[in-house]
């Protein structure tokens, strides 16, 4: 029986989104279990179920007897306004049921833009959306993901976090969970245990204190939760080995498609190449690979439990897993028979393979993306890129000689020290690319180069935390000289710098823009990932509402000695190393691949995967 | 050598809102989970030879599904059925399968017309009345969508059978109605009752359709 009547759901759009049922989702007996966790995306469900993460801890969580761990999706607007009208709660994909009353509501936190949707479900849950307000046998919220790495712009929100991979950590959170609930202690002792585990981040026993000038003058635990046994700073959690770290062989199969919809296989954690943009290349370090056996017995039960036609190979940079060749022969020996693809995602220029591309037979010859960065080698080098013209241009001859027509450049405007002239380069890098097809391609189809611009939004824990973003004038006028310098049969794909802005604002925000967030859903945003619902002059108000500034967030170059809002997260790389790649990004030195030389970023402290593989 | 069966199935409550189009990936991936030697076609991009029968419109159940699928192995009917329940989600429930063994055509050119039971919120004098308007003699006038767009057309010919079956709950009554169905005519009940209701002046509202069975001549 579904909790939103028939009536309704055949006024919305897609309404399997809301039923559940699906092939592998799972449902237990309320009355058994200790827990019930509702495991929240913060986003429609074609978009919640493409997530790798929420797969492994849903079904980690529920191999648990004492656990019932249920999907729990934001409702598209038009089925949200049903349920206001109708007082109708955020519910569970499984059981059907109001989350109101659950053990834990849990966020993973994939992008800034999420985080309006996050206070949006709470109330829709019935949930006070403050810790503060939150009593007695009320949910705890949890929330983990890349972006909670900079837990301060929802600390006011969330109860706790958990800092880095979950695999091992929420388990534990979920043991002291079930002690806390039976001995009937006070909600804050839960918080107390809870904050003694690894990787375990309770915001409210920690406070800020601020600057004149608005800076940070101290974050330290609070006075009265100095007996807690908090941490001054917290480390995140890692699975040392991930080889024989946790990997599900069953995914809920969705009835009707999503945006990633085939068998998700993470081949490796972390990446070794260093790119000084790249928040993901700090805050999964260290490169941890899963072997060959391991991943061909993943995935012979994963086809076997899902029936997926395709199975797509997850890592930050595919072509850097160790034995890719191996990988793809084996897999393809045991699935061939069954019709099973193989996806092989983010490939780099520079390792570009037509033997792989060929083996991965469900890339259409339509999309492939390449991904130089930057327009000139001066400027890929003060990002650390590593790559070449000649890579690119290598890899674009195989790949036009291999009969592909279509390549996509994918770059970033305002890059740390960007200049006019390396705009000009991203036309010129296009335009060779164009003469390469015109030399090898297929002269009986028309090539087609498209050029795709983001802005640059600068992350914590990246050599670059410390740099402003460009203004918004800049940002157009920068777009505007590639849109105008672009020969005619280049296209060019540009993203909406008001997002940019915005999300350079929230990732390097402190505690003081959870207001923020809630007087601009207060005002009514939501779903602000999507460009039809986000309203860039809301968020301006609300900013202006709280008496802040969004520009002393993004567009404001910090000190190297300032407090930053993160630094009490400790990702293992130091700040002292990251501090250093910045200075030897101003100087258009490069790093070296951790593969070859360990440069001594500090993530060595855990002693797994390539910093103990290699030596 | 191939074989194709005919299967019939049951959709009901909890997946009556997937659409037609994901009908496809639910059986292929179905007949993966259980190894189920489904035949492919040839060419850069296989595809599960699969043919299914009469779209069935979202929101409605139904016991009458039907699906056309070719496999590589000559098995027993039991065998198929047994298979396939085993990994078809809740909902979904394989009834018969049969070898088709001079095939002509397709299902979807087989389907002649289709049965349904309606339960709508309405009185017995409401039943009444639309069966005296589906009685008379004048053009009973619908706005239908057809390949050329939507027009007015004249369905009372592609009612077959109505028949008021009662009471179920108070103040619903179930109608079983036989509508054409199939590639040459197409009739959805709830157009038909509407239809009806609308023209007999009177108040009462469709809440829940089920398809109990198709008419197939071969």
């Amino acid at each position: 029986m579904s909790y939103i009547s028939d009536e309704i759901l055949m006024q919305v759009e897609k309404p399997s989104r809301y039923t559940g049922g699906e092939w592998n989702s799972v449902i237990k007996n309320k009355e058994e279990v200790d827990i019930r966790f509702g495991f929240c995306f913060p986003d429609v469900y074609d978009i919640a179920m493409s997530h790798l993460g929420i797969k492994i801890l849903y079904q980690l969580l529920n191999e648990r007897a004492d656990t019932w761990c249920e999907r729990v999706f934001a409702p598209w607007p038009d089925l949200e306004g049903h349920m206001r009208k109708n007082h109708l709660k955020l519910f569970g994909l499984e059981s059907q049921e109001a989350i109101t009353n659950f053990d834990f509501i849990g966020f993973t936190l994939q992008y800034e833009m999420s985080y309006t949707n996050i206070i949006n479900m709470l109330d829709l849950a019935g949930v006070p959306v403050f810790s503060k307000d939150r009593t007695g046998t009320m949910p705890f919220v949890i929330a983990g993901g890349p972006a909670g790495i900079n837990p301060e712009p929802l600390a006011d929100f969330v109860d706790l976090y958990n800092l880095g991979d979950g695999e091992e950590m929420l388990p534990e959170v979920m043991d002291v969970y079930i002690m806390w609930k039976k001995s009937g202690e006070p909600r804050i002792e839960f918080l107390k245990m809870a904050a003694k585990i690894d990787g375990v981040y309770v915001p409210a026993f920690y406070e800020t204190t601020y600057n004149e000038d608005g800076t940070i003058k101290s974050f330290a635990i609070k006075e009265e939760a100095k007996g807690y046994g908090a941490k001054a700073v917290i480390q995140k959690r890692i699975v040392k080995d991930l080889d024989t770290a946790y990997f599900p062989d069953k995914m809920v199969v969705p009835f009707t498609s999503v945006v990633h919809d085939r068998i998700m296989m993470e081949i490796f954690r972390g990446c070794s190449r260093g790119c000084r943009f790249c928040q993901a290349g700090f805050i999964y370090r260290p490169v941890r690979e899963r072997s060959v056996d391991t991943l061909v017995n993943i995935a012979e039960k994963l086809v076997n439990s899902t029936g997926y036609e395709e199975i797509s190979m997850l890592s930050l940079s595919t072509s850097d897993y160790s034995s890719l060749i191996e990988l793809t022969d084996k897999l393809l020996e045991k699935v061939e028979a069954k019709k099973v693809n193989l996806g092989l995602p983010s490939l780099r220029v520079d390792t570009f393979s037509l033997e792989l591309m060929e083996k991965a037979q469900k890339v259409r010859k339509s999309g492939l993306t390449f991904a130089p960065e930057a327009g000139s080698q001066r400027l890929r080098d003060v990002i650390n890129k590593g790559i070449t013209e000649e890579d690119l241009l290598r890899s674009a001859e195989l790949a036009f000689k291999g009969g592909w027509n279509s390549i996509k450049l994918y770059f970033m405007l305002g890059l740390p020290t960007e200049t006019d002239e390396d705009i000009l380069g991203i036309v010129d890098l296009a335009k060779k690319v164009l003469e390469v097809y015109d030399r090898v391609g297929n002269r009986a189809r028309k090539p087609e180069i498209t050029v795709s611009a983001s802005t640059f939004v600068p992350k914590p824990f990246t050599p670059f935390q410390w740099v402003p973003q460009l203004s918004k004038d800049e940002i157009i006028r920068r777009q505007q000289l590639l849109k105008n310098a672009l020969p005619r049969k280049i296209s060019y794909g540009w993203h909406d710098p008001q997002t940019s802005l915005l999300e350079a604002t929230l990732s390097r925000g402190d505690r003081r823009i959870g207001q923020v967030l809630y007087k601009v859903w207060q005002k009514g945003a939501k779903f602000d990932s999507w460009s039809e619902y986000m309203k860039f002059d809301r968020w301006m108000e609300a900013f202006a509402d709280c008496g802040l500034r969004a520009d002393f967030y993004n567009s404001r170059e910090r000190s190297l000695d300032e407090i930053l809002p993160w630094d009490h997260v400790d990702i293992g790389v130091t700040r002292k190393f990251l501090e250093n790649e910045y200075k030897k990004a101003l100087a258009g030195e490069l790093t070296p691949n951790c593969m070859v030389k360990c440069s001594g970023c500090g993530v060595t402290v855990y002693g797994g995967g390539i910093c103990v593989d290699n030596i | 050598m191939l074989t194709t069966y005919r299967i019939r199935y049951e959709r009901g409550e909890g997946v009556k809102f997937i659409s037609h189009l994901d009908l496809m990936q639910l059986f292929s991936r179905a007949a993966r989970r259980c190894s189920l030697p489904i035949a492919y076609s040839e060419g850069y991009n296989p595809r599960p030879q699969l043919i299914f029968g009469m779209p069935l419109p979202v929101g409605v159940t139904s016991e009458a599904e039907y699906v056309d699928i070719q496999l590589t192995v000559d098995l027993i009917e039991s065998e198929i059925i047994q298979m396939l329940n085993d990994s078809m989600p809740l909902g979904i429930r394989i009834h018969e399968v049969h070898k088709l063994v001079n095939k002509t055509s397709n299902i979807m050119a087989s389907v002649k017309a289709s049965e349904y039971y309606v339960n709508v919120a309405m009185s017995k004098e409401g039943y009444a009345a639309i069966y005296e308007i589906l009685e008379s003699n004048k053009p009973l006038l619908a706005m239908k969508k057809s390949k050329s767009g939507i027009k007015e057309t004249d369905i009372r010919q592609m009612v077959y059978e109505i028949e008021d079956k009662g009471e179920v709950t108070p103040g619903i009554r179930s109608i079983r109605i036989v509508t054409a169905a199939g590639n040459t005519m197409n009739l959805r009940p709830e157009l038909a009752i509407d239809t009806l209701i609308q023209q007999a002046g009177i108040e009462a509202k469709v809440v829940k359709i089920h398809r109990s069975s198709l008419v197939i001549e071969d």
